[in-house]
């Protein structure tokens, strides 16, 4: 079965791995469409498309989940895809649940190894909150998809594409109120977990922000990134969303993982269950990470903590 | 002061995903008859609107799609606060996902008897996380979402709404009736009392059948994605107790422990 395959990047410029996604998803003799907001660029003419519809409307906001919906909608009704792929950001999750809406047609989000049979659409993706993992299938078409990550991976390099069509698309946004008063950025990107050998992860156990240089001793001492849980990140803002490890964070795969007072929620151990080696350090024997954990540390980190940096560093000092 | 503002709380009575074990002998879950209970997010967005209606006055309504046994979401939600509930009551036997719970969603509160002026959804369901049925249901309504929703104000017809997003978190102003969908960072829901939870067990939960809002063969079919091969990955741990009596000695246990299996010191 063939396939037309509408891909969505609300990124500036569009992410090429998404249309690659488009075209092995497309197979052999299927149709690859890209839709953009290229507002100022011609959109790139090269990689594994078909055809390109590109909004120029300059009320257009790309941040907006509710105008790419619209132009989902249009490029939609222009292109007939039989799937609709996006990234997984927020807005595009935002944009593809909205446009799908329009056509009631079914949705997969978050997938992962997303491939297309006559009976379906069917991605992978976690369930329950992690604790496991299933095959997800849509059947019908359209089938809107939106991925788990950001794709990376593109086609054989330098294949020309094999049409160069861009066409302009007129959109109908919507006339209701919405505007953006600020936008408080968030600092840029301060660590890499996913690309981490080492990591050491800190949760609620730490009672004060005050306290993080104690974490950050240990994470130096044994030449480790700083991790943790959501809250950390997300409710106190104690470190930025890049040190986030779970469910809604980011997944981890180091040789070494050591958590710091974080109690073991499920949404935490899916992002870190990949990791080696597990080091659990908390107060209380019962808590739930213990058993996801190699070795167990039942202790207050307050005290822990510091004297095992202590130790490492003289041990370092005296090699 | 009265006040007829209506704030519409969507809640999930969804897989609890901590009391959910996998059959030994397969690796898979059976998921129809997994235990349940209220979706995290959801009980957020209960108090977010029980805040509303002590701030600005009205009526907080929880919703649900599900079974009868969905009501004890709608039970916890009226015992958070929520005034009254309804369920929205699938035809027997049929499976729901996300997007059935949502055209459902979508055409109750769309219905003379479902207005509001502000609807709050979790951000993502515990068991499932499409994250789509919020947006989706102001899509179908021709309304604003404001979608990760950490801090919100009303006044009058004026939302103002603080949502996190991946470079930074953005102030929104937009025009009610809106939808936004929240996550656990927006509050921290209060307890349930001995008697918020007698009187919530006392309150009538309003069934509406969901042909009577989709009739067929007009409406589509909830018709259920499906899941296939539900499996836990399943990662074995040593679960070593470190020794030691005192923090000195179970740093050396740990730090020989580490050496041991090639991770000491940097
Ligand atoms: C849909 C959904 C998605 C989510 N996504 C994520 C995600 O991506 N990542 C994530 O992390 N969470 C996520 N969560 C939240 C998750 O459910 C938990 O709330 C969170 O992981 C708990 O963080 P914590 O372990 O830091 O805090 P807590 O659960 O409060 O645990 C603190 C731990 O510290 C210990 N402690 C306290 N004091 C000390 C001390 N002095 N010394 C040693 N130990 C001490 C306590 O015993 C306790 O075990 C999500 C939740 C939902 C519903
Ligand atoms: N069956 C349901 N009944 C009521 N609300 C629901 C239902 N399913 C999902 N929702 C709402 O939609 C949110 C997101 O769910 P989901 O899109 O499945 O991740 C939930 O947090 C609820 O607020």
């Amino acid at each position: 079965m063939t396939e037309r395959v509408l891909c969505v990047s609300s990124r500036a410029p569009p992410s090429p791995a998404l249309s690659w996604v488009g075209r092995n998803l497309a197979g052999e003799g299927g149709q690859v469409a890209l839709l953009v907001a290229d507002l100022e660029a011609p959109p790139p003419l090269s990689g594994p498309v078909d055809r390109t519809y590109r909004v120029t409307d300059p009320a257009f906001d790309r941040g907006r989940g509710d105008h790419w919906a619209a132009a989902i909608t249009e490029a939609a009704r222009a292109f007939k895809p039989t799937i609709v792929v996006t990234g997984p950001s927020k807005v595009e999750q935002e944009a593809l649940a909205r446009a799908a809406a329009g056509l009631s047609a079914p949705v997969i989000t978050k997938g992962r190894r997303v491939r297309a049979a006559a009976d379906g659409v069917h991605a992978e993706r976690d369930l329950l909150s992690g604790n496991a993992v299933g095959t997800e299938t849509a059947s019908g078409r359209p089938v809107f998809v939106s991925l788990a990550e950001e794709p990376t991976v593109t086609g054989e390099a330098g294949r020309p594409s094999s049409a160069t069509e861009t066409v302009s698309l007129a959109v109908s946004l919507p006339t209701y109120r919405f505007r953006r008063v600020s936008m408080q950025p968030k600092p840029a990107q301060e660590v890499d977990l996913e690309a981490a050998d080492r990591i050491v992860s800190v949760g609620r156990g730490l009672q004060r922000k005050e306290d993080l240089p104690l974490v950050e001793a240990l994470a130096t001492a044994l030449g480790a990134a700083v991790g943790c849980t959501r809250p950390i990140a997300a409710e106190s803002g104690w470190l930025s969303d890049d040190h986030w490890v779970g469910l809604t964070g980011h997944r981890v795969r180091p040789s070494l993982y050591v958590a710091v007072g974080i109690s073991g929620a499920a949404q935490h151990l899916v992002g870190m269950r990949d990791s080696k080696l597990v080091v659990a350090i908390n107060k209380d024997a019962n808590a739930p990470i213990f058993d996801q954990a190699d070795y167990q540390v039942v202790g207050d980190l307050y005290t822990i903590v510091p004297e095992l940096t202590r130790q490492l560093t003289a041990a370092k000092g005296s090699r | 002061m009265a006040s007829n503002r209506r704030w519409t709380v969507a809640v999930k009575h969804g897989v609890d995903v901590n009391l959910t074990r996998a059959d030994p002998s397969t690796g898979t879950i059976d998921l129809a008859h997994a235990p349940r209970k209220t979706s995290d997010f959801d009980r957020n967005a209960v108090e977010e609107a029980v805040r509303l209606r002590e701030k600005l006055g009205g009526t907080v309504r929880a919703v649900s799609v599900g079974p009868a046994s969905s009501r004890e979401a709608l039970r916890d939600a009226m015992a958070l606060g929520a005034d009254e509930a309804v369920l929205l009551v699938p035809p027997a036997g049929a499976a729901l996902d996300s997007r059935g719970a949502a055209m459902a969603l979508a055409a109750f509160l769309g219905s003379p008897d479902g207005g509001f002026d502000l609807a709050l959804f979790g951000e993502g369901s515990t068991d499932h996380f499409s994250g789509t049925v919020g947006p989706w249901v102001a899509s179908m309504l021709g309304l604003p979402s404001v979608c990760h929703v950490r801090k919100l104000a009303v006044d009058g017809t004026l939302l103002t709404a603080f949502r996190d997003l991946e470079d930074g978190v953005e102030e929104i102003e937009t025009a009610l009736p809106a939808i936004v969908t929240v996550g656990q960072e927006i509050n921290t829901p209060r307890l349930p009392t001995f008697m918020s939870t007698l009187k919530a067990s006392k309150k009538e939960v309003r069934e509406v059948s969901i042909e009577s809002l989709l009739p067929p063969p007009g409406g589509p079919a909830l018709g259920p994605n499906t899941l296939e091969s539900v499996r836990i990955p399943a990662i074995p741990r040593k679960r070593l107790r470190v020794p030691g009596s005192d923090p000195a000695g179970v740093a050396a246990a740990l730090i020989e422990v580490l050496r041991g299996e090639g991770v000491g010191p940097a």
